[in-house]
């Protein structure tokens, strides 16, 4: 049988997929008009929102199948797809994304009405002050002046105000889900935009507050005031007798009637080259994103070799501290090891950023830090016992013989013995290091993972950004792959060459 | 130079051996024999510190050694272990294995260390593989590196673990050869082994250790030749006599080859009577058990007669009356008298057997 080449396969697999998808699904379907056609469809939505109770409360939409992404820009991802036959948001959402997507129609009919709000702690007093704000913006038309700006006018570039302002009361937290453009978003260099950004920063100035924003997925943002880690939370959220029992919000601010967004099936679809070239303008060139995505390669870097350095050093160390027969770090080997093993990757990355540290504003890069650290120096400190256990006790006993001490024995007699198998177990583990590493997203940190994610938002770019990083996390890991094969090769060498080995003997080097 | 007393050692709750006393004197070769299990090697392992003794004390020249606080590190350096399974560090050279301890532990300077190590080698004969691994030596070569490398440290006492078990007959020549030499040189020695004639031409001081405890100590000729308790007897003859009991279709005909081949090393009985007495063992096998549809059953002893140099067998066995001319014995019978010195059947009705044949094969 003909060998075949692993590489060349593998890139032919992502450039076929590529290229497929560029192509709509060629089969014809019937254009939706009404509700009435959606009944029994597949529907895409946000999951933490309230759209998937409101599908299952219209009568209209009786039998239909329901899935839940993390953003709209999957949501649209999966409507483009045909994944999808509709998906569910807020009108001025709605209306932002079919201005920049070709394609995509409105329904007049829309659904349930309701208004967007800021969240507090329950009983929190700043409400008030806040409440008292907004009242005074409506009245002055501050208001109206923010919708123009942001929603029914905008201009190109559009930016909140700068906070120039003295902020003598000193400074709140507010957390942002910073996903729905124009009302919360981020823009290419991660500053905070948006109209209700606008409009709290400008409360702030009001009160003589200073503001420091905090971003995260739309699920964690009530919680987010609960657990007292931001003192206002905002992003879209609408007012809900449920949410209500959660929070307390402020005064409404901006209508928010729900409605569905369908593919226009008579668009054009344009041709797959010129798509490719636009894709890769909007995902690299326009506004220097490829920036975005250099910072998000380094703190992927970042993410995987400081904690394999400091996995090595603190697993190295508790092994040689159990070594020597005391019971605590045997103990502490035993039920970290035992805790991480029952427990997947995410959860113990939010277990360390929400739980351990919880109520300290500690940045969610040293909670990742942390996180994958201990994971990997408990990776280090098993393979380590693991190694030096499965060697013939002989040759312990034969060094005890002879006079070697119980550490001496270690160093000249059982880790060398060990050291090839050890490199050798321990690629597993490191490669497992790197993959986790983009679980960071859920934690919000900026890795290559987020910021290409955060640009797909943006751009309601939907592939290139997948590829691109599928393509980037397949080098980096290579690259560890043979780092860590040559360290074993380094190793495992020996030295066959007479005279070598007698000079270096008469060195000492035994 | 060694004292032991009133030693004792359990494991898990059982007792492994009890009641040990003993002295090693200064030149002292001392041999521990005994049936497998009786805690031989444990004993061993005892006097150099690599298990606990439960109960019971070790002296080195008059300092106590199971005392709490006792200091290891000075059997480590008066006593020096060669082990059944050679145990030589995998990872160095020949040079490297021996050097090793000379540098790391003594501090000696590399040159020195070498030129030490390569007297040694050459004394047992390894000079010329100084740069080969352990894995690439045969066992014979292994085990004589691990004495090589017990030397080097220079002890006092060597302590030796069934140093030729785990060696093939053709291998155990160059290793005993080597135990000899440093015997000759004057080191004290203890040494435990099965192999009768090695432990009979070497030691002087015989320590034989059943159920769990010392039966009976004295030198090789009243251990092996007359000894006083009757265990002592039992083990003793054991060495000499072969003795099958075949009472079924599956006993371990593959094993019993094993048993016959050790018995004729232990008492360096010729090739040629051996392979005389593998086939007459084959015949029988056939003629009595195997064959017939009867469950018939065997019992055969065989005795080394080192004055007239022969083999002297009694076998008894059950199933029909033995007649020369019956056709089942057509094949087998013949060759049994070939293969035989001298030959005889007799009627035995006793025990559930019938006949009687008696053997001799010089």
């Amino acid at each position: 049988m003909k060998k075949i080449n692993v590489k060349k396969l593998i890139c032919f697999i992502l450039i076929v997929s590529f290229a497929l998808s560029f192509t709509a699904c060629g089969n014809k379907e019937k254009q939706i008009t009404s509700l009435e056609d959606l009944k029994g469809k597949r529907f895409g939505v946000q999951s933490g929102t309230i759209y998937d109770k409101i599908i299952a409360s219209t009568p209209e939409f009786k039998g239909a199948k329901v899935n839940y992404l993390l953003s709209s820009a999957d949501a649209l991802a999966f409507l483009m797809a045909g994944k999808s036959d509709a998906f569910i948001t807020d009108a001025p959402i709605a209306k932002s994304l079919v201005a920049q997507q070709q394609g995509l129609i409105i329904l007049d009919e829309t659904l349930n009405s309701t208004e967007y709000a800021m969240a507090f702690n329950k009983g929190d007093e700043l409400q008030y002050e806040v409440n008292a704000v907004i009242e005074k913006f409506k009245d002055n038309g501050t208001l109206d002046q923010l919708t123009n700006k942001w929603i029914t006018n905008p201009a190109a570039t559009i930016n909140v105000v700068q906070q120039t302002w003295a902020g003598t009361r000193g400074t709140i937290i507010i957390c942002i889900s910073p996903d729905l453009e124009p009302i919360c978003y981020l823009d290419e260099n991660e500053n905070p935009q948006g109209f209700e950004t606008d409009l709290a920063l400008r409360i702030a100035k009001e009160l003589d507050y200073k503001v420091k924003f905090v971003s995260t997925n739309f699920e964690d943002l009530l919680g987010s005031v609960e657990s007292d880690m931001a003192d206002i939370a905002l992003g879209a959220v609408s007012i809900t007798d449920e949410r209500k029992a959660q929070v307390d919000f402020s005064k409404p601010y901006l209508d928010a009637s729900i409605v569905v967004v369908v593919k226009d099936v008579n668009a054009e679809n344009a041709p797959i080259g010129d798509s490719l070239k636009n894709s890769i303008k909007k995902y690299f060139v326009e506004e220097d994103r490829w920036q975005i995505l250099l910072s998000g390669i380094t703190t992927t870097l970042e993410l995987v070799i400081i904690p394999i350095v400091v996995g090595l050093i603190l697993g190295t160390g508790l092994f040689l501290w159990a070594y020597t027969g005391a019971h605590i770090p045997a103990a502490i080997g035993k039920v970290v090891s035992k805790f991480l093993s029952l427990v997947p990757g995410s959860t113990w990355l939010l277990f360390v950023f929400y739980v351990i540290f919880l109520g300290n504003n500690m940045s969610a890069f040293i909670a990742a830090l942390v996180a994958f650290s201990v994971s990997f120096s408990m990776d280090v400190y098993g393979i380590i016992s693991g190694s030096i256990n499965a060697i013939d006790p002989g040759q312990k006993e034969a060094a005890y013989s002879m006079g070697y001490s119980k550490f001496g024995a270690l160093f000249h007699i059982l880790l060398p013995q060990a050291l090839p198998n050890i490199v050798a177990t321990l690629r597993g583990p490191c490669i497992g290091e790197i993959k986790m590493t983009a679980l960071v997203e859920f934690i919000a940190v900026g890795d290559l993972q987020t910021n290409s994610d955060i640009i797909r938002s943006n751009t309601l770019e939907p592939f290139l950004p997948i590829v691109f990083c599928t393509v980037i996390y397949a080098l980096i890991i290579f690259i560890a792959t043979k780092i860590i094969d040559l360290i074993i090769r380094k190793i495992n060498k020996r030295v066959d060459d007479e005279a070598l080995i007698k000079e270096r003997l008469l060195e000492g080097k035994i | 130079m060694i004292k032991v007393e009133s030693l004792r050692k359990e494991i898990n709750g059982r007792e492994i051996f009890h009641d040990i006393n003993l002295e090693v004197q200064d030149k002292d070769i001392v041999g521990i024999i005994g049936p497998s299990g009786t805690g031989k090697s444990l004993l061993l392992r005892c006097l150099m510190r690599l298990e606990q003794p439960s109960g019971g004390k070790i002296f080195y020249d008059d300092e106590e050694i199971t005392a709490a606080g006792a200091d290891i590190d000075k059997v480590h350096m008066k006593a020096g272990m060669v082990f059944q399974n050679f145990n030589l560090f995998n990872h160095m050279t020949v040079i490297e294995n021996v050097m090793s301890g000379l540098v790391h532990l003594q501090n000696k300077n590399p040159d020195d260390a070498y030129a030490d190590a390569c007297r040694i080698l050459n004394n047992v004969g390894m000079l010329g593989q100084a740069y080969r691994y352990p894995d690439s030596l045969s066992n014979g070569q292994k085990q004589r590196v691990a004495i090589a490398r017990t030397l080097a440290m220079n002890p006092e006492v060597i302590l030796m673990d069934e140093p030729t078990s785990s060696l093939d007959p053709m291998m155990r020549g160059e290793v005993e050869s080597v135990i000899r030499m440093i015997a000759d040189s004057g080191k004290t020695m203890v040494v435990v082994s099965h192999e009768m004639e090695l432990i009979r031409q070497l030691c002087n001081k015989v320590v034989f250790l059943n159920n769990g405890t010392i039966c009976e100590i004295g030198s090789p000729e009243k251990i092996f030749e007359n000894p006083d308790k009757d265990a002592t007897r039992r083990f003793a003859r054991a060495l000499r006599v072969l003795e099958f009991n075949i009472e079924s279709k599956s006993f371990d005909f593959l094993g019993m080859q094993t048993t016959i081949s050790e018995f004729a090393y232990r008492n360096a009985i010729s090739k040629e009577i051996i392979d005389r007495l593998y086939a007459i063992m084959e015949e029988l096998s056939q003629m009595v058990i195997i064959q017939p549809h009867a469950e018939n059953k065997m019992n055969v002893t065989f005795e080394y007669n080192k004055k007239e140099n022969s083999l002297d067998g009694i076998v008894l066995f059950s199933g029909t009356e033995f007649d020369e001319d019956d056709p089942a014995y057509f094949i087998s019978w013949p060759i049994i008298k070939m293969r035989a010195s001298e030959v005889s059947v007799e009627r035995y009705k006793a025990d559930g057997y019938v006949n009687k044949m008696t053997l001799k094969l010089k």
